[in-house]
């Protein structure tokens, strides 16, 4: 028989990327360590002393506090209950069985806030961005009150923005890179987030809707971004898809996990609309407008996109439940931690100035928007009473 | 003895040829060595006279050495030599040794040792058969279990029986439990491989430039091993598809081993008219017949300082010999092998073939990037594996009663402390495209893997003294893991059936709620798990287009589980029968 072939039989070469720049090797894994540990350090103090901070109503109301009661409530009552109310399943567990309850857990916090500043500067470093900006970015992310706050007191929240943000990362470089590890832990990493925080799944949405924004690599390769795409929410939908099979075993319903977690509310689309209506709210705009100018500034158009699908879908999800009342501080982490995770190497020096400028405007306005914020309020002053003894 | 027509001038005298045995092809003898008017006898070359040559030695001496006796013509015994031994010092020893006169011949190095595997027929197929039971029986599959895991294996299936009959629900729950969570480890362990693999699959190992920069006459001879049987109706490619290959061809070797009854593939090579040096090497008749049996005949022959198995339909890149060459050249002394990736060149033929290509991509193109990487033990695939000659009959060569007999070498190579490395190069096979076919090449795949685990679980203390806990528990999750996983997955569908479709109440005598909830969840999680590995297998070769074909994976994994069964029954009734894959069945055409 003569075997002839619909192919050329070459070695393949399709995983060859488009010449790009390399990028920067990793620092020595111990100089990492130190950096997350040095990073780490002031969040985990303010965690400490947090812990010996008087609560409020209000401070009673934050994320670690209702994961707590949430789990609690579930592993208490049995198995049935426990599958019927325990997602998300991970920080359900993480906050039930952490010692110190919500004290341990604003310390896994500031551990948590630590690692990603180190990992979102390390990304930035690696891509080639010049210190000045990694400095400017790293310090408008981490030296506000809303990224500490969201670290220490809603665990579940920020393990699943920090994840998000990493995924976005490896999503770049999965697309501009080429590189397939980066995708697949892209996909680990959501499927991680949705594991955490109901939101993981808006952000896996994102994520999908995001990927034909992205540079890609393998040009002219049939059929890769649909692969992509694939690759990045596959592991969520199995998971999702995994539950719902368990909740139907157990419960008769495939979607009681999802019913669990969504709270559609008269008083929460209230406290929206009295939200916009404040300087509140139009701080959260202005962080969209910042993002949206920080877009144009890269050259990257398209990421306006992604930046008012970001806010959309976190303002969508305080309003169907899947973010606390007592959050503050959701949007700007995530929506900042997004840009700098994509954020290019800029093209002349005055796009360079102006994105360090726009990165520096970035501290007041998230101070500004805590001090608007009652819980955040709160909790500075229930910290400033512990440290004035 | 049958007598058969000489093919030389006069008639000759068969020695030792066996009753039915029909070896009309032999090896190419040197014209000087069969002079017309020499009446010479020797084995197969006529009515047998009870000749046979006066000192049986082994075959290493005579490959050694250079020479091999022939026949015996008018003025004493006819040796063939190579010149590996200086002349006049070989005939007077070995007139010594004979008690006759000598008469030598000069041959090539290559007659010689195609004459040494026919002189010395059975010697070879002895040594080809038993050669590591022989040596090292606790390293061969002959014996299937040994005596400590025949008694270890009745004592835990009475514990099992004793804990059913004492307290079945609680000794069920805990097999289940065991059960599911080494189906999660042995998936998830693959998946931690394979994302370590992915880190490499944009490096180029051995580049073009590094292949442009050989210099032709510095390389040495490389023998290429090619097993066939039954396969006339391919072979007649092979030529097509190793002349290719970019390798001096005065130092190329290509023996082409075909077993004595099989005429119609011996005839196919012939009528395909190779080259000089593509020869064709008469495999002894015997018992166990594997396709590692005939590489060992080749192996005690080849003159190659490395030798490569191709299978008859394969197409390796054809700068694979060199890429290989540098890799060895980099490598350091203690890598054994060098193992090429495996890919289909009729992917798109049908959904079993878009499978198989996916599964064949994660596994070469990342599982094994991941094990190189990591420097775990490598289960070889089943060709376009490169050895370092000496090395590979320092290990024993291919254990013949082990039907994955490549992965168990890898296997073993590592727990003497050799290393599998990979390049990155690529031969195309021809994917299995009828699911009977496919289940019958897995049955023996899996059953070869169950064949090497219990092998070198034989001594497991010493396996972890010798390669490591780390590379042991590597072992243990991949060799002895995807038979389990695979054993696993059949019941694992008839629970999670029956768990959503009998009412709890009919389920819970047999299997406590909690427990038989968590089974499932890890079952569709591990199943998940090994679609996403499966998803990775397109992005190395940008086959792009077979993506979604990976979430077939399940049903894929279902034929697996159905030749797990198959291969496990096979174990314990015909634990060395070859399977036999029929090949030429693809309908691909430009």
């Amino acid at each position: 028989m003569t075997v002839t072939l619909s192919h050329p039989l070459q070695a393949p070469t399709g995983a060859v990327p488009a010449p790009r720049p390399a990028l920067r090797p990793l620092p020595p894994v111990a100089v990492r360590w130190l950096l997350r540990a040095a990073f780490a350090l002031p969040y985990v103090a303010l965690a400490l002393v947090a812990s010996g901070a008087a609560s409020t109503p209000l401070l009673g109301l934050t994320g670690n506090q209702a994961t707590l009661e949430r789990a609690t409530t579930a592993l208490d009552g049995g198995v049935v209950q426990a599958i019927g109310q325990l997602y998300p399943l991970l920080s359900g567990l993480l906050l039930r069985f952490m010692p110190f309850g919500v004290d341990g857990a604003a310390v896994l916090g500031g551990v948590a806030a630590g690692v990603l500043l180190q990992l979102l500067a390390q990304a930035m470093l690696r891509r080639g961005l010049p210190m000045r900006k990694v400095v400017a970015f790293t310090v408008a992310l981490g030296a506000n009150p809303l990224y500490a706050f969201v670290a220490l007191n809603d665990l579940q929240a920020f393990l699943g923005i920090a994840l998000f943000a990493l995924a976005v990362v490896d999503m770049v470089r999965f697309f501009a890179w080429g590189d397939t590890q980066a995708g697949f832990r892209a996909g680990l990493a959501l499927m991680m987030s949705t594991l955490l925080d109901p939101m993981g799944f808006v952000y896996v949405v994102i994520a999908a809707l995001a990927a034909p924004l992205l540079d890609l690599a393998r040009r002219g390769q049939q059929g890769i971004r649909r692969a992509n795409v694939l690759v990045l929410v596959f592991p969520s939908a199995a998971v999702a898809l995994s539950t719902a099979v368990l909740d139907v075993m157990v419960l008769h319903d495939p979607f009681a996990a999802l019913r669990g977690s969504i709270d559609v509310s008269g008083e929460r689309l209230a406290g929206l609309q009295h939200l916009f209506a404040t300087a509140d709210g139009l701080l959260l705009v202005a962080m969209l407008v910042a993002g949206a100018a920080l877009a144009l500034l890269v050259g990257r158009p398209g990421a306006i996109a992604l930046v008012a699908a970001l806010f959309g879908g976190i303002i969508g999800g305080y309003a169907i439940g899947l973010i606390p009342v007592a959050a503050a501080g959701n949007v700007f982490v995530t929506m900042l931690s997004v840009a700098i995770a994509i954020l290019p190497r800029a093209g002349s020096r005055v796009t360079s100035a102006l994105v360090v400028l726009l990165a520096v405007l970035q501290v007041p306005l998230a101070w500004a928007a805590a001090f608007q914020r009652e819980v955040v309020v709160e909790w500075m002053h229930a910290l400033v009473a512990v440290v004035a003894g | 003895m049958d007598a058969r027509p000489g093919r030389g001038g006069g008639r000759v005298t068969a020695v030792g040829a066996r009753p039915g045995a029909v070896q009309v092809v032999g090896p190419t003898v040197a014209p000087a060595a069969v002079r017309p008017d020499v009446v010479a006898t020797g084995r197969h070359r006529g009515e047998e006279t009870g000749w046979r040559p006066p000192h049986r030695c082994s075959v290493q001496r005579h490959v050694d050495e250079g020479w091999v006796a022939s026949a015996r013509i008018r003025e004493g015994v006819l040796v063939l030599t190579s010149g590996r031994s200086d002349p006049d010092v070989l005939r007077a020893a070995l007139t010594e040794e004979f008690g006759e006169p000598v008469v030598l011949r000069a041959a090539s190095e290559a007659d010689v040792r195609q004459r040494i595997a026919y002189e010395l027929e059975e010697e070879v197929a002895d040594l080809a058969a038993h050669g590591l039971a022989r040596t090292n029986p606790a390293l061969s599959a002959r014996t299937v279990l040994s005596r400590g895991q025949q008694v270890g294996g009745v004592v835990a299936l009475l514990v099992f029986a004793l804990c059913l009959v004492l307290a079945p629900e609680s000794t069920l729950a805990v097999a289940t439990a065991v059960l599911s969570l080494g189906f999660l480890a042995g998936i998830l362990f693959k998946f931690w491989v394979s994302m370590v693999g992915a880190r490499f699959d944009l490096v180029e190992q051995v580049s073009a430039e590094d292949v442009a920069a050989l210099d032709d006459d510095a390389l040495p001879t490389y023998t290429v091993l090619v097993p066939v049987f039954r396969e006339a109706n391919i072979v007649h490619d092979l030529v097509r598809n190793l002349e290719v290959l970019d390798w001096p061809k005065d130092r190329l070797e290509v023996l082409v081993l075909v077993e004595a009854e099989d005429h119609e593939t011996r005839q196919a090579v012939l009528d395909a008219a190779p080259p000089d040096w593509m020869r064709i090497v008469i495999v002894p008749p015997g018992s166990p017949q594997t396709k590692p049996r005939a590489c060992n005949v080749g192996l005690a022959i080849a003159q190659g300082e490395y030798v490569v198995i191709y299978d008859a339909e394969d197409r390796p890149d054809p700068d694979q010999l060199k890429k290989v060459f540098v890799t060895f050249d980099r490598a350091g002394d203690d890598t054994v092998c060098v193992q090429a990736a495996l890919s289909y060149f009729n992917a798109d033929e049908n959904p079993l073939t878009r499978m198989f290509t996916l599964e064949y991509s994660y596994w070469f193109d990342y599982m094994l990037a991941g094990l190189d990487a990591r420097q775990l033990p490598i289960p070889l695939g089943g060709t376009s594996n490169h050895f370092r000659t000496d090395l590979l009959r320092e290990l024993g060569g291919w254990d013949p009663y082990n039907v994955t007999e490549d992965a168990d070498l890898g296997i073993r190579a590592s727990a003497v402390g050799y290393r599998v490395a990979v390049v990155n190069s690529t031969t195309m096979e021809e994917a299995n495209t009828s699911i009977p076919n496919f289940v019958r090449q897995r049955s023996r795949w899996i059953k070869g893997y169950m064949q090497t685990a219990l092998v070198h679980a034989r001594r497991p203390r010493a396996l972890v003294a010798e390669i490591g806990i780390r590379r042991a528990a590597a072992f243990a999750l991949l060799i002895a893991g995807t038979p389990l996983t695979f054993l696993g997955m059949l019941p694992g569908i008839v629970v999670t059936i029956a768990t959503l479709v009998l009412p709890p109440a009919w389920t819970a005598p047999v299997f406590p709620a909690p427990v038989l909830w968590l089974c499932v969840l890890d079952f569709l999680l591990g199943n998940a798990t090994m679609t996403y590995l499966t998803m990775m297998g397109p992005y190395k070769r940008a086959r792009f287009d077979l993506m979604g074909w990976a979430l077939l994976n399940p049903v894929y994994w279902v034929l697996h589980s159905v030749a797990a069964y198959k291969g496990l029954w096979q174990l314990v009734t015909r634990p060395h029968y070859w399977e036999k894959t029929e090949h030429g069945l693809t309908k691909t055409t430009a």
